[in-house]
């Protein structure tokens, strides 16, 4: 796919739950090979605004493609991976069967589907318990999981909802270097957060949501010398 | 990586397959098996204490007793299978790949209607156990009323696989079932001879009648095959219809 069609782009979006408002007008591309921060505070609209982008709720108005194609249609979404903020996994079944169904509804090959998935396990460091039920799994271990599920097919475009949460230190320095890599294998990524370090380190540019209303958008430096001005 | 055959097929089987694994995995529905296994076990005891047509009797409760635990299970499956990953967001993950809701919704009945089957042809082996030791034996119209039972319960889950997007489970369910005790009551509620009732019923409910073979099975009288074919069109029509009607709702449903 050309370089140039956008990995997403949001249109004056909004959405309301009933009639409290959630989203206002709210617009913004990716670029290939840009990460993209999203910030505001909890109650700010940033998980609403990743499901309307996922086709999970729909948008009242605006429109939203994912290369360039309307994101509800099923397709466009082939390119996508998903982390969401907590491990929304069934916990009876083991990561190998569950990456084999999910990489099943993304119509892989199934001779090369066992391949991708011992590749991601082993990205993820999780080879050594693909068979296990995921229950036996820690808190770190399934957010390492939901990453393996994300990156099966390698996607062009990663959504992060508040990746670094709960994270510590070292995972943390982890999931950066990780973000950095995708980063220069010209890959976009979309990531939700609190921390204003994260998008120091990692994001081109930045958003940020306050109460559903867009504030800022526009380069991470921009930003920081906002904030940074703010604050003296 | 390679992306093979893009047709939907594989994902359907998928999704099927996946809820139907889920489906093995819940226990209600194996305590339901297992009631069901000891009231027909309570029959074949009744069917003891008869003098003569043990069979039938055996056959009697063997018919009411599988056929009110499939229904029961096809309730709970459908107002539970979709609910379920709905509310604790597993369906989120499935959803974020290249699959259209449709597909997902279709492909979730698909699953329930397997496990449905699976556990139809377990209950009918038994039932079919107890008829041998009552001094009975299987025939084919016994084996063409479990078909029109199998059909009926695909429709009550389809039913309840729609209701379940807007009602609570157990309520999703008594309505289900309730559904079904109308259906069964063409008959009978056409005597109230009151027109709107039993247009509303009509149009609003299958014909129960259509799904029950009575003294059909005991006489052994089965259907002509081109008379089972039309039943069983018939009950997959109703459960295909619902299962439009729930795929409408869903299609443009807002996940939590």
């Amino acid at each position: 796919m050309s370089e140039r069609v956008l990995p997403l782009s949001v249109q004056n979006v909004s959405f309301s739950f009933g009639s409290k408002p959630a989203l206002r007008d709210v617009s913004f591309d990716v670029n290939p090979g840009e990460v993209f921060a999203l910030i505001g505070h909890n109650g700010a609209g940033k998980t609403t605004l990743f499901h309307l982008i996922l086709g999970y709720k729909f948008a009242r108005r605006g429109r939203i493609s994912l290369f360039g194609k309307p994101a509800l249609d099923a397709p466009s979404r082939r390119d996508l991976g998903y982390v969401p903020e907590r491990a929304y996994l069934p916990m009876e079944q083991s990561l190998h069967s569950y990456l084999k169904y999910l990489g099943d509804l993304q119509n892989f090959d199934s001779g090369e589907l066992n391949d991708e998935i011992e590749r991601v396990a082993s990205e993820v460091g999780l080879q050594a318990v693909l068979r296990q039920p995921m229950r036996s799994f820690s808190k770190g271990m399934l957010q390492k999981a939901m990453l393996a599920q994300a990156l099966l097919g390698r996607p062009r475009l990663m959504i992060l909802d508040e990746p670094m949460s709960g994270l510590d230190p070292d995972a943390r320095e982890q999931l950066r270097a990780r973000i950095t890599g995708w980063k220069a294998q010209r890959k976009s990524v979309l990531f939700s957060t609190h921390a204003l370090e994260d998008v120091e380190h990692l994001a081109d540019r930045v958003m940020v949501l306050d109460q559903g209303v867009q504030n800022f958008l526009g380069p991470k430096d921009e930003w920081v010398k906002t904030v940074r001005g703010g604050e003296r | 990586m390679k992306i093979v055959n893009r047709g939907s097929i594989r994902a359907h089987s998928a999704i099927a397959r996946q809820t139907l694994r889920d489906l093995l995995r819940e226990r209600l529905l194996y305590n339901v098996f297992f009631v069901a296994l000891f009231l027909l076990f309570f029959g074949y005891l009744a069917a003891l204490l008869v003098y003569g047509h043990q069979d039938r009797v055996m056959l009697d409760f063997g018919i009411m007793i599988d056929a009110f635990s499939i229904y029961f299970v096809a309730a709970s499956a459908g107002a539970r299978m979709l609910r379920k990953e709905i509310d604790d967001r597993t369906a989120y993950l499935p959803l974020s790949r290249p699959v259209s809701r449709p597909c997902y919704y279709f492909s979730k009945w698909c699953g329930i209607a397997g496990f449905l089957g699976l556990n139809l042809i377990l209950l009918t082996a038994v039932l079919c156990v107890g008829l041998q030791l009552t001094g009975g034996h299987p025939t084919l119209a016994l084996f063409q009323q479990m078909i029109l039972i199998g059909v009926e319960a695909w429709i009550v889950a389809a039913l309840s696989l729609w209701l379940s997007l807007f009602l609570r489970q157990g309520i999703a369910i008594m309505v289900s079932l309730a559904f079904l005790f109308l259906s069964h009551n063409h008959g009978p509620l056409a005597l109230i001879n009151i027109g709107w009732i039993k247009n509303a019923l009509s149009v609003l409910t299958p014909d129960g009648r259509w799904f029950l073979l009575d003294t059909r099975v005991y006489y052994e009288m089965p259907l002509h095959w081109g008379g089972l074919a039309q039943r069983f069109g018939y009950g997959l029509l109703w459960a295909i219809f619902f299962i439009l009607i729930g795929n409408a709702f869903f299609y443009r449903k807002n996940l939590q």
